[in-house]
């Protein structure tokens, strides 16, 4: 072992440190002027814990577009063999919070916005699932379904290990930073 | 020296809990370190064992029509009324003395104690006749597109098969075959083949070559009776089978009921892993000179083992008992 590199662990551990700290961190106000950022922040660590589990039994695939499903973004939603650079209203996977946050507090003059904590927790496992995969260079730090659906069937194998090792991490800072969402029995 | 080859089939889900691990799931199964396949330690295995050997001997065991449990049971319970009547103090003592010593016989009869050794807090008196070997994995089954599911196996895996037959002084005449990445190897009469291919859950494998006779045939001396594996095998690579036995075992969610409310308890959701059933796992047992009287030989302790295992048949291991977990059918090889 080399002393002056890090480990595997504990760069992921670094990153999922980072990742729920910004979920911690995070104050965002709905159209009423409410701060709803804890009540994202327990979204997400239930959606954290139970994350694992889904992608084992369903496969890494399938939780993916599941989580997908929960995000809705109005914008183009980019296709699995499209190119996302050229085009317009097109949003990165690892943009997603922000962007999500503007459309949901972002007074416009055809509709009003809706703030959905539920919505934001998930964009933000999405983010954050896409910047580690892409941090670890198995994809190219866009959509992590798309890197999924083009890669051999052994690599992908390879990033769903990757992605459950990274949400191990995950789960433990979320569990000690944030807190639990009452409507749900999970935190034993 | 003697040696057994156990052959444990899972007939139900196993739960042979790790206790320690930090995963992602709540309560893991127990896994080899350095190979990330499934494993029963030998410790745990060796409980299992000597619980259920207790019970057959006291079951078994039988004095003029009577078993050893209601003999001990009978002379227990004239204790217990000499004691409530009128005696020396003299006389008490050594009643207490002989209630201890039976009670200690109802947790560890004499051959129990011959072949695992005395219980725990007797420990130091003499070691047991046997060395439990961790139960290693043999074959995994795994979801299988054509025949409904396969038992899957790879070369790493017979390798230590062959080698750990080898010790317990077993005929292990089978080559260990070669498999190419993503191909497979199945037998002539496959159930799983489609069209030269298997699919295993989302892997599409395609057919290399035919499953040699002679490593079914080594497979069946640890294989319970009535189990016929040959139109299911599928031998892949080692890094295939690593991703089955990993990914593949099943996750159970679990709740605990607020009965008050009828809902969900807080904090009462848990994950717990299961081997699932099918699974084929073996363990050697190493015989060895019995140091405690109940039996003289090794080969009696051999014969012994034997008998009870063919006599018993199922063995339950791992957690979850009271929920139907943990069933094994178990022959001696």
């Amino acid at each position: 072992m080399r002393m002056d590199i890090k480990t595997l662990d504990q760069e992921r551990a670094e990153f999922a440190y980072r990742s729920v700290l910004e979920v911690a961190n995070l104050s965002v106000k709905d159209s009423k002027g409410n701060d709803r950022g804890s009540e994202v922040g327990s979204k997400y660590r239930s959606y954290v814990k139970s994350a694992p589990v889904l992608i084992l039994t369903n496969g890494l695939g399938q939780a993916l577009a599941f989580y997908r499903s929960k995000i809705k973004p109005e914008a183009n939603i980019v296709g699995p063999n499209e190119n996302t650079d050229n085009q317009n209203n097109s949003v990165l996977y690892t943009k997603l919070p922000e962007w999500i946050i503007k459309m949901m507090t972002e007074t416009k003059t055809d509709k009003t916005p809706k703030f959905s904590a539920d919505r934001l927790a998930y964009a933000y496992l999405y983010k954050h699932i896409a910047e580690w995969l892409g941090e670890r260079g198995l994809t190219d730090g866009k959509d992590p379904l798309k890197a999924y659906t083009e890669k051999n069937a052994l690599n992908a194998v390879l990033l769903t290990e990757e992605t459950i090792a990274f949400l191990n991490w995950l789960r433990r800072f979320a569990d000690a930073m944030l807190e639990e969402d009452k409507e749900s029995g999970e935190g034993a | 020296m003697k040696s057994l080859v156990l052959g444990l089939y899972a007939v139900t889900p196993l739960h042979p809990g790790s206790g320690s691990e930090i995963s992602v799931i709540d309560l893991p199964i127990q896994r080899e370190r350095h190979t990330g396949f499934p494993v029963i330690w030998g410790q745990s295995l060796k409980g299992v064992l000597r619980s259920a050997f207790g019970d057959y001997e006291l079951e078994s065991r039988e004095e003029s029509g009577q078993k050893l449990r209601e003999i001990i049971k009978a002379e227990l319970l004239e204790i217990e009324k000499k004691l409530k009547s009128d005696i020396p103090e003299e006389e008490v003592k050594e009643l207490i003395t002989r209630k201890t010593e039976l009670e200690n016989l109802l947790l560890s009869p004499p051959m129990t104690t011959a072949i695992f050794g005395p219980p725990t807090n007797r420990a130091s008196e003499h070691a047991g006749a046997i060395a439990v070997g961790d139960a290693k994995i043999l074959l995994f089954p795994v979801r299988s597109a054509n025949g409904v599911f396969a038992y899957v196996t790879s070369p790493m895996v017979l390798e230590r098969f062959k080698r750990d037959l080898q010790l317990a002084g077993r005929n292990a005449d089978f080559e260990v075959p070669a498999v190419g990445k993503g191909k497979a190897l199945v037998t002539g009469n496959s159930d799983v083949e489609n069209n030269g291919r298997v699919i295993l859950e989302e892997l599409v494998l395609d057919v290399e070559d035919r499953v040699d006779e002679k490593v079914i045939d080594a497979i069946k001396l640890v294989l319970p009776e009535g189990i016929d594996v040959s139109r299911r095998i599928v031998i892949v690579d080692d890094d295939v089978f690593s991703t089955f036995v990993r990914l593949s075992t099943e996750i159970v969610a679990r709740v605990a009921i607020d009965a008050s409310k009828g809902t969900v308890k807080q904090g009462g959701l848990w994950y717990e892993e299961f081997l699932p059933s099918d699974t084929l796992l073996y363990s050697v047992i190493i015989v060895g000179n019995p140091r405690g009287g109940a039996l003289k030989s090794e080969e009696e302790v051999e014969e012994t083992l034997r008998g009870f295992i063919t006599d018993t048949r199922y063995l339950q291991v791992g957690g979850d008992e009271t929920v139907g977990k943990g069933f094994v059918l178990a022959k001696p090889g």
